[in-house]
């Protein structure tokens, strides 16, 4: 019963970070949602083994961010991807948010992977070599794929002209 | 970047079911169940796979290659795979071939030992007679003069039609086979006995049938009622035929005819019916003399006590005129055929051990002392068995008993063995991709 204990701690602890993480890396609640839970169950399928080596948290982001790549790739199969989403379905919740609609709809242009880039290093505030780690790939690649997403940031939405590449 | 956080700021937290702990439990039993699947099916595969790359170098070796024939033979399994069965494969030059009902097939069953070890099945239709080894253990020849190629498990029909008769024995080079062809046409004559005999109208006929090309050869037309034994000589030029004729099978008649024409050389028409040709291999190695299974006791009409009281023998008898010339050497248990010779001195036969156990039939040497030494031991319930000429004449006995593979089975017993896996796997799966 410890480990539950320390694991519905630990929940109560982060869950509102996990789920802002969730929410930027699908864009959506209900996902976002959904993301959180999946997650969390597979933590806790292994929050012995987690919990045993100190801080959880890099293995569970671990687990947030290639869950979310696997749900993609799985979903792919069959929801086809649409390279522009309909504007419709964020314009009425936050229309009075200018910005925030632009960096919505940026960041839903982006490859999975791009996205979880950009919000491990700038949400998360993690290097590149954290980045690297949580993702599985090379500081290579991350950095590769900083440079796309914020080249495809700037000519989606030029209002974002002022981020930077390196911290 | 402030944009990024505003946005995450808009996320309430994410609402969890209550038994969050209780689902990564199921998930985590479920992982330990898969892993444990994935390990048996490694663990299949990790001794399924040599066996069947052995099997499948066992098809192109050599029907010359030289093997042993096995000191011993087992039962095989209920599930054993046939000749030529997926995935098992055909197994190879066969070292013997022994017959038994101890099969899934509750009748009787071939079941040829290949020289790399495979146990093999070779299904037998209900009162279908053996079939020989070619004499390169290659080829089982069954009724009808149908060849299956032991080392790639096709069958095929000898060209022309079928042969309905008695395969009786092969000529020295392998080449030909002797057939007593059966031309009774279905009819059956009652003897005196009240048992079915041979039609005296209708006498059968011997042919030689060439395996290679199929082509038959009347060696004598007509002449006996039936060819119950054929004997060719070590040289390949004469012929000994053992047979009934007259009315109810009431006579026997040994005959030595040319191998070629057919002509007799000579023949005994009263040839005593305590007495018989030995068998395939009743010519001694030298062609001088011809063996000849003898008993005391029980003559006709014989229960089966009176037929298991018998005494047997082996005579040598000149085979330029068929007079007993050398000591009688006595038999202990119930002789089969003799099939060969060792060292050129001992008769090689099939053979009963225990009188009371018909069904267990061994393959001895008889010494000219009447001793005998086991050269192949068979589990309870073989009532026959066959060994190619050529290991026989190489004298190649001893080999290490094989034990028959539990993996030489057919795709339907894996299927079998799989499918509550399959089923548990197609459960999970399911499961799973209704959650998602």
């Amino acid at each position: 019963m410890a480990a539950e204990d320390s694991f519905r701690d630990y929940v109560a602890a982060r869950l509102v970070s996990l789920s802002r993480a969730a929410y930027l890396l699908t864009g959506d609640r209900h996902l976002a949602e959904d993301l959180v839970q999946q997650a969390l169950i597979q933590v806790a399928s292994r929050w012995e083994r987690i919990s045993a080596g100190g801080d959880p948290d890099p293995y569970v982001r671990r687990v947030l961010y290639h869950q979310h790549v696997s749900w993609w790739r799985r979903r792919r199969l069959v929801d086809r991807p649409h390279a522009d989403l309909p504007e419709k379905a964020v314009a009425d919740r936050a229309a009075d948010k200018d910005v925030e609609i632009t960096v919505r709809q940026a960041l839903r242009r982006l490859t999975p992977k791009q996205r979880a880039v950009l919000v491990l290093r700038y949400f998360e505030d993690l290097t590149e070599v954290q980045t690297a780690e949580v993702l599985g790939c090379s500081v290579g690649t991350v950095k590769s794929n900083t440079r796309d997403a914020l080249a495809r940031l700037r000519s989606t939405a030029p209002e974002l002209a002022d981020l930077r590449e390196a911290r | 970047m402030k944009e990024l956080k505003e946005l995450a700021d808009e996320m309430t937290p994410a609402r969890l079911p209550d038994d969050l702990w209780g689902a990564g439990r199921r998930l985590r039993r479920r992982r330990r169940v898969g892993y444990a699947l994935a390990a048996v099916l490694v663990l299949v595969l990790a001794v399924t796979l040599p066996e069947w790359a052995a099997h499948r170098r066992a098809a192109i070796v050599p029907a010359d290659r030289p093997g042993a024939v096995p000191s011993r033979v087992e039962t095989p399994h209920l599930w054993q795979a046939k000749v030529g069965q997926w995935p098992a494969g055909p197994g190879g030059p066969a070292s013997l071939v022994f017959f038994t009902g101890q099969t899934r097939y509750l009748e009787g069953t071939g079941v040829v030992v290949g020289t790399n070890g495979s146990y093999r099945l070779i299904y037998q239709k209900v009162g279908e007679g053996d079939g020989m080894l070619t004499p390169d253990g290659r080829h089982y020849v069954g009724p009808g003069l149908r060849l299956l190629d032991l080392t790639t498990g096709d069958e095929r029909q000898l060209s022309g039609e079928p042969i309905w008769g008695e395969p009786l024995a092969f000529s020295p080079d392998g080449t030909e086979l002797l057939i007593g062809v059966n031309n009774d046409d279905g009819v059956i004559t009652y003897g005196d006995d009240t048992v079915p005999d041979n039609d005296p109208e209708k006498p059968d006929d011997l042919v030689a049938v060439d395996l290679r090309t199929g082509e038959r050869r009347f060696v004598a037309v007509g002449r006996m009622n039936s060819y119950t034994t054929a004997a060719w000589s070590p040289d390949g030029t004469r012929i000994a035929v053992e047979g009934p004729v007259g009315r109810a099978d009431v006579g026997r008649r040994l005959s030595v005819m040319d191998a070629r024409t057919g002509a007799p050389l000579w023949t005994v028409d009263n040839f005593a019916p305590d007495r018989r040709l030995a068998g395939r291999a009743a010519w001694t190695p030298d062609g001088g003399l011809l063996a000849v299974l003898g008993f005391e006791g029980c003559v006709n009409a014989c229960d089966q006590a009176g037929e298991s009281a018998r005494r047997w023998r082996l005579d040598l008898v000149d085979a330029g005129t068929g007079n007993v010339v050398a000591q009688p050497v006595p038999i202990e248990g119930l002789p089969g055929e003799v099939v060969g010779w060792r060292d050129g001195r001992d008769a090689v036969l099939t053979y009963t051990p225990v009188r009371a156990e018909p069904d267990h039939r061994t393959l001895v040497a008889l010494r000219p002392s009447g001793e005998v030494d086991t050269l192949v031991d068979t589990p309870p319930g073989v009532y026959n068995l066959e060994v190619p000429d050529d290991l026989l004449r190489s004298g190649s006995f001893g080999g290490t008993p094989p034990t028959p593979s539990p993996w030489a089975a057919p795709a339907w017993a894996y299927l079998l063995v799989a499918s509550p896996f399959l089923l548990v796997l197609w459960i999970f799966r399911r499961r799973r991709q209704r959650r998602v």
